[in-house]
């Protein structure tokens, strides 16, 4: 298993709670898509009455040099970033 | 000055230190401002909330910057800087300042370099209205499947 964070952005910004930042266990080969259904789970059962699925769904994924392709595999400890759709400028 | 100069900062962006971008060689600079403006969309905006990754969102800022340089010319001198926090209508969220031996390529870069951060930048913003509600606008995914769509509804 790994330790995955996760820091909200954005809409995101609703869900969080101590700090910007949601922590999670997961298998040492989850890639991007199982992450994020793994992250809208979590959202989702705290927050039923949102449209969470759906804003994950328009997310992305990245590190703080590039966002993530889906297929992209985690095998260690990780800190990463949630996008929704960007509107800057 | 380096020929970029990319920030993502809280604090007021000083136009003045933007300007430094002197070259003997040049002879266009253009500056783009954005700034809050008091209405959008219909509804009456009192101010907006910018948030943003921010080191991966400078790190796109300067990518845009070299785009831009590698498009219109290595001898273009960039800076763009992004403001984050919360600003009041009229405050200047972005400034964009472009120095070049001729005009053309610096209005021409300038246009790039906003457009592309609207698209690409992990920058993100929250309106505030005058009844007191709030909305995280509209924007454009960033997620590389099929699925996503642009200019997808991120207001919750």
């Amino acid at each position: 298993m790994i330790e995955i964070e996760v820091r909200l952005f954005g809409a995101f910004r609703k869900y969080q709670q101590k700090g910007n930042i949601l922590r999670f266990q997961a298998r040492d080969d989850i890639d991007v898509i199982s992450l994020k259904r793994l992250l809208s789970e979590h959202l989702q059962s705290q927050y039923p009455g949102d449209a969470i699925e759906a804003l994950v769904g328009e997310s992305a994924i990245a590190d703080d040099v590039r966002v993530l392709p889906e297929n992209h595999v985690f095998d260690r400890n990780c800190t990463l970033q949630i996008l929704p759709p960007v509107c800057g400028g | 000055m380096t020929s970029i100069r990319c920030e993502i900062r809280d604090e007021a962006i000083d136009l003045k230190t933007l300007g430094e971008l002197s070259d003997d060689g040049h002879g266009a600079q253009v500056f783009f401002t954005g700034a809050v403006r008091s209405r959008n969309h219909g509804r009456d905006v009192v101010a907006v909330e910018y948030d943003a990754a921010r080191a991966l969102g400078e790190r796109v800022l300067c990518e845009i910057a070299e785009e831009a340089r590698s498009k219109w010319g290595a001898s273009l001198k960039i800076a763009v800087v992004h403001r984050i926090g919360r600003l009041e209508v009229g405050e200047i969220s972005v400034a964009i300042a472009v120095s070049s031996p001729h005009r053309d390529e610096a209005y021409r870069a300038s246009r790039y370099v906003i457009e592309e951060i609207k698209k690409r930048a992990p920058i993100w913003k929250k309106e505030i209205y005058s009844d007191g509600e709030t909305a995280w606008l509209k924007g454009h995914a960033l997620c590389q499947h099929g699925s996503c769509e642009e200019d997808a509804h991120a207001a919750i």
